[in-house]
């Protein structure tokens, strides 16, 4: 393939739901766009899953090929795209380490490395980024307005793939209290999470 | 079997990931029976989804964009090996003006069965070729059985002017079902590093690419769903763009045929009538 820019191409000119319908069509330069678009924001959900950088990108391959084949998976009606794929790819990567068991399941990182801003990786489309990095830092700061023994036992089960079983065992609880503090979380996420909602919905 | 009040409890654990296997289908049994669950459970989804946006940005490495691209663009290009119109293809032309459409129909048939008996009698390579063909190469297949079996089907020849090449393709459009497909032969290879890309044209819409292609040897056979398209092409062109296709209107086609109006009355044979220009591939 020629190193040619989508910007050359008009492909960056598309949103994300005309990449996709044009993966149908097997437009390799949408799927580069699209890639070049969200190849970081899939491979940072992957590994922050996994824990591991090789693993990570064997992640990224399955996923964004996954898409190429199978472009109408995706339905634009259930939500925005960013937040399908990171969703997909977190549930990939859970069954991942479920799959390998328990000896990859790691703690989840402490508040202040998902805190720490890393500096924004090169991309075509700075905009977008932006967006995403507010979108970024508005869930942060939902998930810091919850307790932390709350918002540990939702960051294990969504990030970590435990059940509620595993969780209770992990940090020594009942798993009465785990249930609950997963409930109560999440209804404050919920609540914190309301603007964002309705923007998904749109 | 476990009522509201218990599933509601587990909405959140589930929409996290949290709950156990046999607890999960559990609930899912009642869900699938419970509007107001099910709402809750969307809306717990959602919730849970945007987490995933929460993580913090990796910069992922160069070698997974070139690595993916690579087998992209070895799964990606629309290449046919085709058993069913490779063996029509010698006269095909010629074949399909004299019979018209219900002979390349029944030709269409007949070459089929041929290879499926061919296989049949231990001809081993075909057989190999049918077993290994892929679910896309079949579902391919289909798709152009049914467009050729539709009670409404037209051609349009897209051939007789090329200058300098022997080029010739016919579009089968089926109105009623919406669907279509394009067939080629002795279509020139490609320069290095460039497909044949397909176009539905309209005078009102720019062009919209269907469709990239790169002819086995010379030939090729490409389905397309128009049901996407939320306007009525006027026409169908041929050009030759970069790899990977384009998304710009070509400034010229190596073929080209317009669906006239009268076309669109279903009467005469094949019920189509067309304009060719077609130009020769130029260096």
């Amino acid at each position: 393939m020629r190193d040619v820019s989508p910007d050359e191409t008009g492909h960056t000119r598309l949103d994300d739901e005309e990449l996709m319908q044009r993966l149908v069509y097997r437009d390799l330069w949408a799927f580069r766009a699209l890639y070049d678009r969200y190849g970081n924001l899939v491979y940072s959900a992957a590994l922050r899953v996994l824990r591991d950088p090789q693993v990570a990108e064997d992640m990224v391959q399955e996923i964004f090929l996954r898409i190429w084949r199978k472009p109408d998976s995706y339905v634009a009606q259930r939500g925005r795209f960013a937040t399908w794929l990171s969703s997909v790819t977190r549930n990939r990567a859970v069954d991942e380490i479920r799959s390998r068991g328990r000896r990859f399941r790691h703690e989840t990182a402490s508040p202040e490395e998902q805190e720490r801003e890393l500096p924004a990786p090169e991309t075509n489309d700075p905009a977008l980024m932006a967006e995403l990095a507010d979108q970024r830092r508005l869930i942060l700061a939902a998930l810091a307005q919850i307790p932390a023994e709350q918002r540990q036992i939702i960051e294990l089960a969504y990030f970590g793939g435990l059940t509620q079983q595993e969780i209770a065992e992990r940090l020594s609880q009942p798993l009465g209290t785990v249930k609950t503090r997963i409930r109560l979380g999440m209804q404050k996420l919920r609540v914190a999470l309301t603007p964002e909602l309705k923007w998904e919905n749109r | 079997m476990m009522n509201c009040d218990e599933a509601k409890e587990l909405l959140d654990a589930y929409a996290l990931g949290a709950l156990d296997k046999r607890e999960s289908e559990e609930l899912m049994r009642h869900v699938a029976g419970c509007l107001s669950c099910w709402e809750e459970l969307s809306k717990s989804e959602r919730t849970a989804g945007l987490l995933a946006l929460s993580v913090p940005i990796h910069e992922a490495p160069a070698r997974v964009r070139d690595r993916l691209m690579a087998q992209a663009k070895r799964e990606g290009i629309v290449t046919h090996r085709l058993p069913l119109w490779q063996r029509l293809q010698p006269g095909w032309r010629s074949t399909a003006r004299a019979v018209g459409l219900a002979g390349v129909v029944a030709l269409a048939f007949a070459g089929f069965l041929q290879v499926q008996m061919s296989g049949l009698r231990g001809d081993k390579n075909n057989l190999e070729q049918l077993l290994t063909a892929t679910d896309t190469e079949l579902e391919q297949q289909r798709q152009v059985v049914a467009v050729l079996s539709a009670s409404d089907t037209r051609k349009v020849p897209m051939d007789e002017a090329t200058i300098r090449s022997q080029a010739g393709s016919v579009y089968h459009w089926s109105p009623e079902t919406d669907t279509s497909f394009i067939v080629c032969h002795n279509f020139p290879p490609v320069p290095a590093g460039s497909v044949y890309q397909v176009w539905f044209t309209a005078d009102s819409e720019p062009a919209e690419p269907v469709a990239t292609f790169v002819p086995q040897d010379g030939g090729c056979q490409i389905p397309m769903d128009m049901s996407r398209l939320d306007w009525r092409p006027t026409g169908i062109g041929i050009s030759v763009e970069p790899e990977g296709g384009s998304v710009r209107p070509p400034s010229r086609w190596f073929a080209y045929a317009s669906f006239e109006p009268e076309a669109q009355d279903g009467s005469g044979r094949g019920g189509v009538g067309f304009d060719v220009a077609v130009t020769a591939i130029g260096p």
